[in-house]
């Protein structure tokens, strides 16, 4: 499943530090992750999970090594380089969902395609297309606080792949959900990574998502060990 | 309580200092406000009492005479045959100092009589008031006046008065422990009855005697005499100056409003912001009464801090009300008082009060809403939004009903007081509806936004329509003090233009010669200027003063013919048939004087005149906004019969033919005498000095109005901050999803301004309805002058940008944080 290395982590650590004390949350990381591989985070809460997806999605910077997704260096780039390279390449899929509660579930999908440019009407065509990709047909009128939990997920998913980005992160997806609904989440998550070739990084501590990931890391005191390949 | 209740609420405050100290700001604006307010008035009613005190000194009582004064010959009645021997007679008259350029009181004082009397109040520090008697030409001078002149005593000043110039000699300062008094000149009374050309009358004697004694001589005064209650002539200065003190108070209370307004927005968002923790307290079985007295507790502190800050800010800021106030009330009201900041232990009180009673007061509603929910509830923030949007309408029919009221109360009573009560609930019910109408002006500007800009307008619209939930208070603010800038800048455009077109009309002759307090206009410059074959008409007038029992009276003679009598506009009474009954012994009256006497044409005016009361017929009312306590004008002739001859105020030149104003000016300078104290104006620098009048008594409008501004823009500023960290995770999932650090910083600003757009639209109806019921209410039952209504279209634009920048300026510091926020910690966060 594997290919090139798409994304690239040297030395990197993350301290954070709050009111005189700090606290080493990731220490000297180095990985690789192929273009279009399934990697699973495990550990435990606090253990730095949503830390290296935030490192990894450009949206923190580490206190220390370089990181390096699709060519780009993240440290070396500008907040602004980084938003764009985000809006193009990343989709994200956080656990409480964060669907925009102001915006339509089109709207919502519609988002991540205007801000890159695309005319009104493509946008809209594409959000109906990829709210019946994921079972949500007729839903595009409704707001979020009108829809389940696990209709707010399955948006949520669309929204970060309808762009076709080449990374999807997802930080807990499945955290807020039945077990059921929760596999439906995972299986349409990995189906439209798999189908599309996106690199799918899943932060979890649900052992169960283990089966279906190509690699699974496992963090713990700060440092990312392989658990299973 | 459990301290730890308290610890929780404390942490809270001291983790959002910046929230907070936009909360404190804001209290603090508004209570400095309320406080400078309160302090210029209390220094102002202080000084009117301290010069009144010293004045009168232990007199009980005043005689007064005919419209010359009281005939000296009274006194010697008052002590030989009817044996009163606390009596003292008292010259005054207006006076000139040449060297300052200023018109002052002069005094003159019998020593032996004062003595008994005033207690030596006015007597100079070394010495007494008898070294005026024995050394000629000397007097005493307010300290203002010796500070201005420089002098030392034994040194020389000039005094005008009559057309002379003479030279005294200054002896020292009238004694007492506070300079109450100001503009004053004392001299011994048969000095300033010589200076002042009264030999033989007084202007009145101050009496000291019992009731018992005051009725028995009250049975026994010879006809044109009045006896007058001293402590009620007293009052009349507080009473004429209580309607501009009213309307100080007004705007002040108007910024309190304001003010209050935020504060209840910051509080209602700190206590959004903490529904989890009030959630999870309440799910630990912490009561209802506890989550509300420790919300409380903590409005009353910030109310402490906000009140101890505002009153640092409202000492100085009174400084500078005190010097305004005092500049318009020296000019308008009394000359003699000295106004100086007094600042008591009630009024630090009044300001504590205010800070913590109306903060908790503001903060008790939101945290009785929090305490009241359940706790399932303030754990979920979608039953939260739904809940605070049903308000929306609630509110604007709570404020439909209070306007509803404010009209009733309008048309119940005609009083002043029950005007502003009536504009202050018309304008609080109209303010009510300000949430619900931004809601709907939104909701249809977000289709509009989104056709023009795509997906991420539409997300500032509906962000802004979300928000007023939370934000419906701040542009509410906005609003009201918006509608404060645009009202206040409507009446005062109204009222000026009124002023503009009344001098327009009033002023018909071509050329004005004033005589200034010192200065003399005689009956043979009249005929001169007749005389020249550049003036086609001469009008002479005649302003003097009469005491009553209502206080001074301002009466007006004229010598005119028809071309000035076209120069009023009569507001009641057909012109031709008044012009006759004028010209026969009748008077006409201004319209505030009418008003305050409640005259009507056909009514009988009783006026003190040579041979006793008498009453005239009011032939006429006319607009005059030359003076708010109201003007009698009669014919020259008319007083001459009633009032005796007073000198000549004012003379009118009427050009003939083509002649201009400058050829008749330069004509009639060379007919001036070499004496100064003579104004020589053309019409047009009459009217230009007259709106520089205007323009100056009302700048104290505009100070306040800026004030209003500042409260709502520092609201505005909290709210929108308190937004910005209320929403850091929704701003943080969009940065997520690629909106640069630039995108995000628009969309704050963008609802920021959208917001500001709404309070600005709002407060345009808000702000012509204050203007329409300041004019036609307010200045009406408070002055008695009706006046033009002008709505001009910048006045209205300008408070929509006024509104709209305030917004994007206090939007500008939120938009800097939600770009310069790394998302991260933002997401890390539990929603």
């Amino acid at each position: 499943m594997a290919g090139s290395a798409q994304i690239e982590l040297r030395e990197v650590s993350k301290r954070y530090s709050s009111r005189g004390r700090s606290s080493l949350v990731l220490s000297r990381v180095s990985l690789q992750i192929a273009c279009g591989e399934f990697v699973v985070l495990l550990g435990r809460s606090g253990s730095g999970k949503s830390t290296l997806l935030n490192l990894i999605g450009g949206l923190d910077r580490p206190s220390s090594g370089s990181i390096r997704v699709d060519g780009q260096d993240l440290v070396a780039a500008s907040e602004r380089e980084r938003s764009f390279w985000r809006r193009r390449a990343v989709g994200v899929v956080f656990q409480a969902y964060n669907l925009i509660p102001t915006l339509t579930v089109e709207e919502n999908l519609r988002l991540p395609l205007e801000l890159l440019g695309a005319p009104r009407r493509r946008a809209a065509a594409a959000a109906r297309e990829q709210l019946a990709a994921v079972g949500l047909d007729g839903y595009g009128a409704a707001f979020p606080d009108e829809l389940s939990g696990g209709e707010q997920q399955r948006v949520a998913v669309a929204r970060a792949v309808i762009h076709r980005p080449s990374l999807v992160l997802a930080d807990e997806p499945t955290g807020s959900l039945d077990l059921e609904t929760a596999q439906q989440v995972l299986a349409l998550l990995q189906d439209l990574c798999r189908e599309r070739r996106m690199t799918l990084i899943m932060a979890t501590h649900a052992r169960e998502v283990m089966g279906m990931a190509d690699r699974v890391l496992g963090i713990r005191d700060g440092r990312v060990e392989a658990l299973a390949a | 309580m459990s301290t730890l209740l308290l610890r929780a609420g404390w942490r809270q405050l001291t983790r959002y200092r910046g929230q907070w100290s936009l909360t404190v700001l804001a209290i603090a604006i508004g209570v400095a406000v309320v406080v400078a307010v309160d302090l210029a008035n209390q220094s102002a009613l202080r000084a009117f009492d301290a010069a009144e005190r010293v004045l009168l000194g232990a007199a009980s009582h005043r005689l007064l005479g005919g419209p010359e004064g009281v005939p000296e010959e009274v006194y010697l009645w008052l002590r030989m045959e009817q044996r009163i021997r606390r009596a003292a007679p008292v010259v005054e008259g207006r006076a000139r100092l040449p060297a300052l350029e200023r018109t002052v009181t002069l005094l003159g004082l019998d020593a032996f009589a004062e003595g008994e009397l005033r207690m030596g109040a006015l007597a100079p520090d070394a010495g007494n008031l008898g070294q005026l008697l024995a050394v000629p030409n000397t007097a005493l001078l307010s300290e203002d006046l010796q500070q201005a002149l420089a002098l030392r005593p034994g040194e020389r000043f000039l005094l005008r008065a009559q057309g002379r110039e003479v030279e005294l000699t200054f002896l020292g300062l009238p004694a007492g422990t506070e300079p109450a008094l100001a503009g004053l000149v004392v001299m011994d009374i048969a000095s300033a009855q010589e200076l002042l050309g009264r030999e033989g009358w007084l202007s009145r004697i101050d009496l000291a005697v019992s009731a018992a004694e005051a009725a028995r001589l009250q049975a026994v005064l010879p006809a044109g005499l009045r006896l007058l209650d001293a402590t009620a002539q007293a009052g009349s200065l507080q009473e004429l100056t209580a309607a501009f003190r009213l309307n100080l108070t007004a705007l002040s209370l108007l910024a309190l409003l304001v003010g209050l307004f935020l504060i209840y927005n910051t509080l209602s968002f700190a206590v959004v912001r903490r529904r989890h923790m009030v959630g999870t307290l309440r799910a630990l079985g912490v009561t209802q009464g506890e989550i509300m007295r420790g919300l409380l507790q903590e409005a009353a502190l910030l109310g402490l801090l906000g009140a101890l800050a505002g009153l640092a800010l409202g000492v100085p800021l009174a400084h500078g009300l005190v010097r305004l106030v005092g500049r318009t009330v020296a000019t308008l009201y009394a000359e003699q008082a000295v106004l100086g900041l007094v600042l008591t232990p009630w009024s630090i009180t009044k300001a504590l009060l205010l800070g913590v009673l109306g903060t908790v007061l503001a903060a008790w509603l939101p945290a009785r809403e929090s305490a009241a929910l359940p706790p399932r509830q303030l754990l979920s923030r979608a039953a939260l939004e739904a809940g605070s949007r049903c308000w929306l309408l609630r509110v604007a029919l709570i404020g439909a009903a209070l306007a509803a009221a404010g009209v009733l109360l309008l048309l119940a009573s005609g009083g002043l007081a029950a005007g502003f009560l009536g504009l202050f609930a018309i304008v609080l019910g109209a303010a009510l509806g300000v949430p619900l109408l931004s809601a709907g002006l939104m909701g249809l500007a977000v289709p509009l936004l989104a056709a023009a800009a795509g997906t991420v307008a539409r997300l500032a619209g509906r962000g802004a329509v979300a928000s007023l939930s939370r934000t419906g208070v701040a542009v509410t603010a906005l609003a009201v003090a918006v509608a404060a800038v645009v009202g206040v800048g409507i009446m005062i455009q109204s009222f000026r233009d009124s002023v503009d077109g009344w001098l327009e009309h009033t002023l018909q002759a071509d050329v004005y010669v004033g005589a200034e307090a010192g200065a003399v206009l005689d009956a043979e410059l009249v005929e001169r200027i007749r005389l020249l074959p550049l003036a086609a008409d001469v009008s002479v007038s005649r302003r003097l003063q009469l005491a009553t029992e209502a206080g001074p009276l301002q009466l007006w003679a004229l010598e005119l013919g028809p071309q000035a009598w076209r120069g009023f506009q009569l507001l009641e009474g057909e012109p031709e048939s008044a012009y006759r009954a004028f010209r026969a012994g009748g008077v006409m009256v201004s319209e505030p004087f009418a008003y305050r006497h409640r005259l009507r044409v056909g009514d009988g005016l009783r006026l003190p005149t040579r041979e006793g009361m008498r009453e005239f017929p009011v032939v006429a009312v006319y607009r005059d906004y030359g003076s708010d306590r109201g003007v009698v004008t009669l014919h020259a002739d008319t007083l001459q019969r009633w009032f005796g001859i007073s000198p000549i105020t004012g003379i009118g030149v009427y050009g003939s033919g083509e002649t201009t104003a400058e050829a008749l000016l330069e004509a009639v300078r060379t007919l001036l005498p070499e004496a100064r104290g003579i104004q020589l104006n053309s019409q047009q620098a009459l009217r230009q000095r007259s709106l520089e009048i205007f323009d100056q008594t009302f700048a104290i409008t505009n100070v306040l109005r800026l004030l209003a501004g500042i409260v709502a823009f520092a609201g505005i500023l909290a709210a929108l901050a308190a937004l910005q960290l209320e929403r850091a995770r929704e701003t943080a999932v969009l940065r997520a999803i690629g909106l640069t650090p630039a995108q995000s910083a628009a969309l704050t600003v963008t609802q920021s301004g959208l917001l500001g757009l709404a309070a600005g639209i709002c407060a345009l109806p808000l702000g012509v309805m204050l203007s329409g019921l300041l004019v036609h209410v307010i200045l009406r039952r408070a002055f008695g002058w009706s006046m033009n209504f002008l709505v001009s279209p910048h006045i209205l634009l300008e408070g929509v940008a006024l509104a709209v920048l305030a917004a994007l300026l206090a939007g500008l510091y939120p938009a800097w944080r939600s770009q310069a926020e790394p998302p991260a910690p933002a997401l890390r966060e539990e929603p």
